[in-house]
């Protein structure tokens, strides 16, 4: 006969495939993988946004920072563009707009190109645009922020040997602080808070406004956005591999030993608050018992399906809890209700139908921050 | 080991019993050690209580809620 597990003898195991912990908050990631000359632009976050090439923008395999192929823009009226979606409206959170660029040609003085764009820069509009440009010869990566006639801000560095070597490039919106980074090397910060950014964006990879030599001239690859996150706030060594896919597992596997005295955390990382700080898997008929627990020093039975569960240490702030029962009757509701929790003890009480009800397997977890 | 089991009074005239949980032992102290620091620990202060073996608790927990606190014995 099979035993059901408890959850001290489940292990869960260790993974090995690194991933990007910020995969998740990936709106958009184009790796600009596919067949010479293909149109067919694929992106590879988990929204699959719709990106439209227009003008003859392709896939080539002449250039290639990642995966033997890029994004090939002609300079003449090639571009990009992605319709309003929820997941690239930036609002007021963070953002990191990374990708490599290679330039076959350099604008002339006064002219920007635009490497991620939301809205085109037309006057009076609400635009979010990363350009880099020429200011009297000097050539400068750039971001500006513009809404209501403000430019809510302007932050840039001055860029060299732009002219056909790969370069990555990076926009980075910390909340409070926005830089630009080139090579991994980050501008001086500029001070912004607000939620400017533009409401219902039509995006734009190339396109700068439709206007003869405002249109990219080379090649991109591995364009990639980040929502929430600001990936990066000092110097950084950028990515030596196409940017990953998934999360990965070297970052699920904490591993609850046999004998409930400990965990083993991943390579990648892990926030304390994911993790549970107490639990208690017991019996409420009959002779009460405890099944098996972590960091409980005992339970006390108050009465017909009521009971505290304290805590082996005195937490610091007061614990998130999550109590569950088993609910194998059709038809019937079960329940466990968390009537109050201290720092020290939670009490909780069982109900069948809405009747407190003694029950045979109870389980309650305390996550705290 | 015959386990034994916290039982105080409650502010309602019932009976509330601690059942101590294993893993909270500590490795240098004795199983009776180790029930006495439960009850330290997890009897409301200032509330008298007593340690009792398990098999002096009904299993039998229909009128759970009537249940009193002993004034000699359970």
């Amino acid at each position: 006969m099979a035993t059901k597990p408890f959850l001290s003898q489940i292990a869960v195991p260790v993974g090995t495939t690194t991933g990007d912990v910020y995969y998740p908050q990936t709106s958009l990631l184009m790796h600009f993988n596919g067949t010479n000359g293909s149109t067919t632009m694929t992106d590879n976050s988990k929204n699959n946004i719709t990106v439209t090439a227009t003008n003859g923008a392709a896939i080539s395999t002449a250039q290639s920072k990642f995966g033997g192929t890029s994004l090939l823009l002609d300079g003449t009226n090639d571009y990009l563009s992605i319709a309003d979606t929820e997941s690239l409206r930036l609002g007021s959170v963070a953002y990191t707009i990374e990708a490599w660029i290679y330039l076959n040609s350099l604008p002339s003085n006064g002219v920007a190109w635009s490497i991620f764009q939301q809205n085109q820069h037309i006057g009076g509009g609400n635009f979010l645009e990363f350009v880099v440009w020429n200011n009297s010869g000097t050539y400068y990566l750039e971001a500006n922020l513009y809404n209501s006639s403000v430019y809510k801000y302007t932050v840039n560095k001055t860029v060299t040997n732009l002219l056909n070597v790969w370069h990555h490039v990076a926009l980075i919106w910390t909340g409070t602080t926005a830089y630009v980074s080139f090579d991994g090397v980050l501008s001086a910060g500029v001070s912004y808070s607000g939620n400017d950014a533009p409401s219902t964006p039509t995006s734009y990879i190339g396109l700068y406004y439709a206007s003869t030599s405002y249109y990219f001239n080379g090649y991109i690859d591995e364009l990639r956005i980040t929502k929430g996150i600001a990936r990066y706030t000092s110097n950084f060594t950028p990515s030596t591999t196409q940017f990953l896919d998934s999360t990965g597992d070297a970052n699920s596997n904490v591993v609850v030993n046999s004998t409930a005295t400990g965990f083993a955390i991943g390579t990648g990382g892990i926030n304390g608050a994911q993790l549970a700080k107490a639990w208690v898997n017991f019996d409420g008929i009959g002779t009460v018992s405890i099944r098996d627990s972590y960091s409980v020093s005992s339970i006390t039975d108050l009465g017909t399906g009521t009971y505290d569960v304290n805590f082996s240490s005195t937490f610091s702030t007061i614990p998130t809890v999550v109590a569950s029962t088993s609910n194998t009757t059709v038809n019937t509701n079960y329940g466990v209700n968390v009537n109050s929790h201290t720092t020290s003890k939670v009490q909780i009480f069982c109900t069948e139908n809405g009747v407190t009800t003694d029950k045979g397997v109870v389980s309650v977890i305390v996550f705290r921050n | 080991m015959n386990e034994k089991r916290i039982i105080y009074p409650t502010e309602n005239g019932g009976v509330a019993i601690i059942i101590p949980s294993i893993n909270a032992k500590n490795a240098d102290e004795t199983y009776d050690e180790f029930i006495t620091r439960i009850a330290a620990k997890d009897v409301p202060a200032g509330t008298s209580y007593k340690i009792v073996p398990v098999d002096d608790i009904p299993t039998d927990r229909t009128f759970r809620n009537a249940w009193e606190y002993p004034t000699d014995t359970l």
